[in-house]
């Protein structure tokens, strides 16, 4: 499998994120910044039941909001293992940065675009992926300083590794936050599933070989 | 016998009330005897020694009292020209006397009220109490002019003299007075006399009263926190429990469990699905928690403009107390105050 080229790779997904990051011009006086660790755990399979994999790692998030638009960044470093003892498949680690761009239509519902891209180490372990997503979010308060989150995203345009399309790329993803000290420290529990329905071509014709991965997110965030 | 009658009645009234303390109250021994006399109604014999106390040296008071007695006697003798006499001498000397019609005959009466027609006096000049801002109130004033005259009412103190008020006058005449200088500026504190000059012809009098004027700080009024009837209400309130977050934790959590249930693949295998449950319980509990705990209090959006608009109305108010308050900072309180009597002549 070769390496996914392009603007879907890590480098550019990275680069894309800071151009969000640093546009448009934000008063201070007027924004919310947030920033913390996150623990994850992991479950990703592909091609066929044989390949399943599970693990954790460390990430981090940040997100940035001014007035009714926010960014959200997130990168995690998983180590994913073969779920089955003895099997000869090979351990990796995953690298996965995600970027939401969201704007607040109504007080509850939000649309978002961003990125999405997760490299593999050693390449040839897994696939590589990036892909552009766009959806909704619905977040409500159902209390003092506690909102629940759900999203959908649709992942277009996704590039793998090992080449293949994917015209089913979705992503669903859901969660509660915990505001504390005033809205200074959250808590964050996330659960996302995607899913792409990546289709090679080995000669013989079309092949379904699928990709999900689910992840859960524990999140503690600094806000100021 | 019906003169007689007239006559008795006439000194009953005319009389003081305590005819032997006057009589002892005159030092003068003819006039002493001119009381006994009246009052034992020996009237011509009165009028006798009347006549001559008047010839002798006597305090005003005694004049006074003689010019009385005499006014009193002609009277009792109907010698009406006399009485009225001696009444307008009584009048002179004394301005403001006054005779109760309701104790005193009519005949006399008459014979002091014809006295009073006849002379040129000022009467009864009374200034009251009064306070108030410098330009804003005034200073009642009121007298009488017992017939037609050019009236000048003066004020003299503090070194100069300021016109009250010029005019034909007869009868009671009521002013008012602004207590300020020609140019609308208060007059200056101090004692002042209020001088009534009335002239007609050779004829001329003049009652004066003594005031004095005090002049302090006007009070400025303290600014509003409240507005009287109106009352802040509570900005927040605490809405009723509600089902809601459950039913939230619920709608999403099977949202995102079908979801993911629907779009697994089932070449993929079944997984245990720990990530989903354990986010699920979590989803849930925070649910359930904040359901059964007591909802926070919340913005009471209708109360918050209610009491902006309570509060604008308080700073509006204490702005225009502000530019009063500027106002009157630069305002004098008046004080007038009448002194001890004044005189006529």
């Amino acid at each position: 499998m070769g390496r996914m080229g392009g603007w879907a790779d890590g480098g550019s997904v990275l680069a894309v994120a800071v151009l969000l990051s640093a546009h448009p011009p934000i008063h201070l006086s007027a924004q919310t910044v947030t920033i913390g660790p996150q623990v994850l755990l992991g479950d990703y399979r592909e091609v066929s039941s044989a390949l399943r994999y599970r693990g954790g790692g460390l990430g981090a998030a940040a997100t940035l909001a001014y007035k009714k638009a926010s960014l959200e960044v997130t990168y995690a470093r998983l180590s994913y293992d073969p779920i089955e003892d003895g099997s000869t498949l090979e351990s990796f680690h995953a690298g996965q940065l995600d970027a939401r761009l969201r704007y607040a239509l109504t007080g509850a519902v939000s649309t978002e675009v961003g990125l999405t891209n997760r490299s593999i180490d050693p390449g040839f372990a897994a696939q590589s992926v990036g892909a552009v997503r766009a959806g909704i979010r619905l977040s409500n308060a159902i209390g003092s300083g506690v909102r629940l989150n759900l999203r959908g995203n649709y992942l277009l345009r996704a590039r793998f590794s090992g080449g293949g399309s994917a015209p089913v790329g979705l992503e669903i993803a859901f969660g509660v936050m915990g505001e504390f000290a005033r809205g200074h420290v959250r808590l964050t529990t996330d659960y996302e599933f995607q899913y792409f329905n990546r289709k090679t071509d080995d000669g013989s014709g079309e092949v379904s070989v699928p990709i999900q991965q689910a992840l859960v997110r524990l999140g503690v965030a600094v806000g100021f | 016998m019906r003169r007689g009658l007239l006559l008795l009645v006439g000194l009953a009234g005319a009389v003081p009330a305590s005819p032997v303390a006057a009589a002892q109250g005159a030092s003068n021994a003819t006039l002493r005897a001119a009381i006994r006399a009246y009052e034992n109604l020996e009237v011509s014999q009165a009028l006798t020694l009347g006549n001559r106390a008047l010839r002798e040296k006597l305090t005003e008071p005694e004049r006074i009292r003689a010019y009385e007695l005499l006014g009193f006697a002609y009277a009792a003798t109907d010698s009406l020209v006399k009485a009225v006499d001696a009444f307008k001498q009584l009048v002179l000397l004394e301005p403001d006397r006054q005779l109760d019609p309701a104790r005193i005959s009519p005949k006399v009466t008459t014979s002091f009220q014809l006295a009073l027609s006849q002379v040129l006096v000022v009467r009864a000049l009374q200034i009251d109490s009064a306070q108030f801002v410098g330009g804003q109130g005034w200073v009642p004033l009121r007298f009488t002019v017992t017939s037609p005259a050019r009236v000048r009412v003066l004020a003299i103190g503090a070194g100069r003299t300021v016109v009250i008020d010029s005019s034909v006058a007869t009868g009671q005449v009521n002013l008012r007075w602004s207590a300020a200088l020609p140019g609308g500026d208060p007059i200056p504190a101090g004692d002042y006399t209020v001088v009534v000059e009335a002239a007609s012809g050779q004829n001329s009098f003049s009652a004066s009263r003594a005031i004095r004027v005090t002049q302090g700080a006007v009070d400025t009024v303290p600014h509003l926190t409240a507005l009287a009837g109106y009352e802040f209400l509570s900005e927040t309130e605490v809405p009723p429990k509600s089902w809601r977050p459950l039913g939230l934790a619920f709608l999403y959590t099977g949202i995102a469990g079908a979801g993911t249930l629907a779009l697994e693949a089932a070449t993929l295998g079944t997984g245990s699905r720990r990530e989903l449950l354990a986010v699920s319980a979590v989803t849930l509990a925070a649910g359930i928690i904040t359901t059964l705990k007591k909802p926070a209090a919340q913005p009471a959006r209708a109360n918050i403009l209610y009491n902006r608009l309570l509060r604008d109305q308080i700073a509006r108010r204490n702005l225009e107390i502000a530019r009063d308050n500027v106002n009157r900072r630069r305002q004098i309180q008046m004080k007038v105050v009448p002194l001890s009597r004044g005189s006529g002549r």
